[in-house]
């Protein structure tokens, strides 16, 4: 067994270049001062923030701010009205670019200006329409801000959507966030823009922030979606294409599909619980065509029809009209999108991956070629359960003859 | 001063440093002192006065040694001297300390015999043997060994015309009660704790093995105190080389008193300035049987109730004795727990400080407003918010200790005053600090080994440091220099971290997890090769079980 003596004492020489080193480094530590340290309370917290356009061409950088107001002390005032605790102010400032803006904000400001929680980013429309090159230079070349954060494009100004107070969040930014993550819509993030902007289309796609004004206050909704080529608006789609988008993208998680069950029967409702979306490209005999495969599993989640769903045959029928349901929302889509000339599809990526020579060939006339290329649908939708009832002899008694 | 310290053989010197250091150190003031030399003996005087009383050899005449032990007991009090006349026989005198023998013992079974019923026939040592009843009996034949034997509490008996001196055992002390030792309880296992005897704590082992291969080599430490030492090892099971290193070890120990084993452990201990304990101790004589049986060696002392424990590397002494008495799952789960609330001791306050100063950006969203909402008001920054509240809580902890009981309440009641409600309301700190802290005294104290979980409290505000001038960067310099520090340390020759580093995939049973108690077939290894490595034959139960 091997064992070891106990160390040998430390010499008087070598004691005393040890205490020389140890103070060296205190010394090094403690008057160098000037550390990044920040405290939370000297911080402007940067929930969200939106970009717009002035009219002499500038931009405008409006933040939503978070106060911190901090609990009421003591226990017998504890009726703090929830709105109070959650309160976001918004500041903003101008300037001929977003660093320009931002330095001119922080003027303003007695705490100093943190991106680093800023979740929600909202770019106005009139600055979409002419160039998001500034605010996504920015944010991608700061350190700070979260590659995570959500895009927006808002319908209007950006700085009326940060304005807007949630009752049930926090703040409109969490809201959004929140809205974006159920993928209702699409959800953007900052990492997501830059990687597709860089793909072979050089385009990508940013949900819509609209404002539905009601008599007892504003609700912003995300509706819609823009796609953006070359850094700038390029074309629009509706709540419902957004939809079919979602599908060929392989982003839906859950959807509703609504439709009759026989011509001029009653409804059927089937609720998606997973799909998976694959886009096949292929190159025949100089005929480009894409084929667009989704596989799909559902439950039944109403059937006011008088389809017997126990019998095999009635839920293949069923299946079938769901699936047209689903080719139709895409179909819809991919129309609009040809028609616009814009591959904001990702259809150039997959050509560029599986025929690399023939897309190298084809890259420069993409935007002719694009739109004439077929698209095929082979869509697979699975009823997995028909629900509790069944065939529910209460409600549909009579036979359907 | 190296000597072979046995019982049975003689130790010359007495309760003083050589002669060279002692004539250095006083010789000033002996000078310094003039005329009263001559009325009081300097040190050296009195020094050389005693050594030379202890080195005599025993006289066959019984008046020059009662001469010789009333001038080493001079101003002793408690020490008796009690003449007597052997019927039929020479004169006699017992010696012993009044309070350290059973006194009934001595007159019933030696007094008496050999005041009435004496000897016959010529005067021998054999014939005193025969006349007294007790059974325990020695022979010395010098002064030093006399009043050794004296001070362990014998009484020794002198026979006139004898030259040698009979030292009869009849010790008897008052000891504290056997309990349960207060720092080590289970809910599940025995409760019985080690005591200042070390002749119960010694009984306590014996009374678990009950074997002759359980050794106990005694030694003496400390010129003064004379303290006995018992080192104890199953032989056949420890490595002879690590019972020699231990003997080494406490060899060359030379100190003019040894009060506790923890003092024995800064002499014996790899690297004394290491803030990490390398001997485990224990109060409980069940786990120091549990290590006995996995190969090492223990040390007892007179006086101490603690046990020390050697090699002990880091995760031996995460074991709770309450891991092998529970099901092995529940105990691995348990012992996993362990561990990270140990990590969360000595990392939740640093992260806390850095992740609050430099990385905000690092806290989701919701939680980072919530406490921003709760800091500001808060004068301080983090790391002096963090600083403030760990070392107020270090105290209230220290004071806890320390306190009398009749004023404990008192401050447990002020103390979660300060760590609590009291302190956010005064808007010194913030809550979620105060529920760092308090989550940080909790875990803290999951960690079974007192001296170990002391360690740990203890680096963590270095760390603190480092985390609130460094951030992360910092912990994690900071963490890298322990776990360095950690990696050389090594325990009587094993690595500290052994068996996780270097790594013994044979040996992980018992370390992050429990494993059932069939299947801890092999005795831990330490250095060198495998001394004695099966434990248990398990074929019967196999057989059993596959039947």
């Amino acid at each position: 067994m091997r064992m070891r003596l106990p160390m040998p004492r430390r010499t008087g020489a070598k004691r005393g270049a040890a205490v020389r080193a140890v103070i060296s480094l205190l010394a090094a530590a403690m008057l160098s001062g000037c550390w990044d340290r920040t405290e939370i309370n000297d911080l402007a917290i940067i929930t969200a923030a939106g970009i717009d356009l002035t009219k002499d061409g500038r931009i405008k950088l409006s933040v939503q701010l978070f106060v911190p107001t901090p609990p009421s002390s003591g226990q017998a005032t504890e009726t703090t009205s929830p709105s109070g605790s959650n309160k976001t102010i918004v500041r903003y400032a101008t300037g001929y670019d977003m660093a320009d803006a931002t330095a001119h904000l922080q003027e303003t400001l007695s705490r100093k200006i943190f991106w680093g929680q800023a979740d929600v980013f909202i770019f106005g429309e009139k600055l979409v329409k002419r160039s998001i090159k500034e605010p996504m230079d920015f944010l991608t070349r700061h350190p700070h801000p979260r590659e995570r954060a959500n895009l927006f494009v808002s319908a209007g100004d950006a700085e009326e959507v940060l304005r807007w107070n949630s009752p049930i969040e926090r703040n409109s930014a969490e809201s959004l966030r929140e809205m974006a993550v159920l993928q209702t819509g699409l959800n953007t993030s900052i990492l997501q823009a830059i990687e597709e902007l860089s793909e072979e289309a050089h385009t990508t796609v940013i949900p819509i922030v609209r404002i539905l004004h009601r008599k007892r206050g504003d609700v912003p909704f995300i509706g819609g979606t823009v796609a953006i080529k070359n850094l700038r608006q390029a074309a629009t789609l509706d709540s419902i294409d957004t939809r079919g988008l979602l599908w060929l993208r392989n982003e839906i998680k859950t959807a509703t599909l609504t439709a009759p069950a026989y011509p001029g029967g009653g409804f059927a409702s089937a609720y998606v619980i997973s799909a998976r979306t694959k886009l096949v490209p292929s190159i025949k005999d100089g005929k480009w065509s894409m084929t667009v495969v989704v596989d799909a599993t559902s439950n039944l989640n109403e059937n006011a029809s008088s389809l017997d769903i126990s019998q095999e045959s009635n839920v293949k029928q069923l299946q079938h009209i769901f699936e047209g349901v689903i080719q139709s929302r895409i179909d819809d889509m991919v129309t609009k999108a040809q028609r616009s000339r814009v591959d904001f599809l990702g259809f150039a990526e997959q050509y560029h991956r599986h025929y690399p020579k023939q897309w190298r060939a084809a890259k420069k006339n993409w935007d002719t070629r694009f739109p004439k290329i077929e698209v095929r649908y082979n869509i697979r939708l699975t009823i997995a359960r028909n629900g509790l009832t069944g065939k529910n002899t209460t409600l549909q008694s009579e036979d359907p003859s | 001063m190296v000597q072979p310290k046995d019982e049975r053989t003689i130790q010359p010197d007495i309760g003083a440093p050589p002669p060279s250091s002692v004539e250095n150190d006083n010789s000033p003031i002996a000078a310094g002192n003039g005329d009263q030399a001559q009325a009081q003996p300097t040190v050296q005087e009195t020094l050389d006065r005693q050594r030379e009383l202890l080195a005599r050899p025993l006289s066959a005449k019984l008046q020059d040694n009662i001469d010789a032990l009333r001038q080493a007991y001079a101003d002793c009090s408690d020490v008796i001297i009690h003449e007597f006349d052997i019927k039929n026989g020479p004169a006699a005198f017992i010696v012993y300390i009044d309070g350290m023998i059973d006194i009934k013992d001595i007159d019933l079974h030696l007094l008496s015999m050999l005041q009435q019923i004496g000897i016959s026939g010529p005067i021998s040592k054999e014939a005193i043997v025969d006349c007294v009843t007790i059974s325990s009996m020695l022979e010395v034949h010098c002064m030093q060994d006399t009043v050794d034997k004296i001070g362990y509490g014998n009484v020794v008996l002198f026979v006139d015309s004898l030259s040698s001196a009979l030292v009869y055992s009849s010790s008897f002390q008052k000891v504290r009660s056997i309990e349960e030792p207060q720092a080590e309880t289970v809910v599940r296992g025995p409760r019985e704790g080690f005591v200042e005897s070390l002749r119960v704590n010694s009984t306590l082992l014996r009374r678990r093995l009950h074997t002759p291969a359980l050794k106990m080599k005694t030694l003496f430490i400390g010129r003064y105190s004379k303290t006995a030492t018992i080192i104890t090892y199953i032989e056949g099971i420890a490595d002879p080389a690590l019972v020699q290193e231990m003997e080494s070890r406490l060899s060359v120990i030379d100190v003019d008193g040894m009060l506790d084993t923890s003092m024995i452990e800064e002499w014996i201990e790899d690297n004394p300035m290491s803030p990490f304990p390398q001997l485990m101790s224990t109060e409980r004589p069940d786990v120091v049987t549990s290590h006995l049986l996995e190969g090492k060696v223990a040390l007892l002392a007179d006086g101490s109730p603690v046990a020390l424990i050697a090699p002990a590397p880091l995760l031996s002494m995460m074991q709770s004795p309450e891991d092998f008495y529970q099901r092995s799952i529940v105990a691995t789960g348990i012992r996993w727990l362990r561990m990270l609330f140990s990590f969360i001791t000595v990392f939740m306050p640093s992260l806390y400080v850095a992740v609050l100063s430099y990385h905000q950006e690092m806290i989701p969203t919701s939680l980072l407003l919530t406490i921003a909402q709760s800091r500001e008001q808060i004068p301080f920054p983090a790391l002096v918010e963090a600083l403030l509240m760990e070392m107020t809580f270090e105290a209230l902890r220290e004071a806890g200790i320390r306190l009398p009981r009749q004023v404990g309440s008192a401050v447990s009641i002020v103390g979660a005053l300060v760590i609590g409600q009291a302190a956010i309301a005064a808007g010194i700190v913030s809550s979620p600090m105060v529920m760092v802290v308090a989550v940080t005294a909790v875990s803290s104290f999951l960690i079974p080994n007192y001296s170990l979980g002391i360690a740990i409290r203890f680096i963590r505000f270095p760390i603190m440091l480092c985390a609130g001038a460094l951030g992360l960067y910092g912990i994690v310099l900071s963490a890298l220099v322990v776990l360095i520090h950690l990696m050389t340390l090594r325990t009587f020759g094993v690595p500290y971290l052994s068996p996780i580093a270097p790594l013994q995939t044979s040996q992980l049973k018992d370390t992050l997890i429990r494993a059932n108690a069939t299947h801890m077939r092999t005795r831990p290894h330490f250095t060198g090769s495998f001394f004695n490595r099966i434990r248990m034959r398990a074929d019967l139960y196999k057989a059993r079980r596959n039947s």
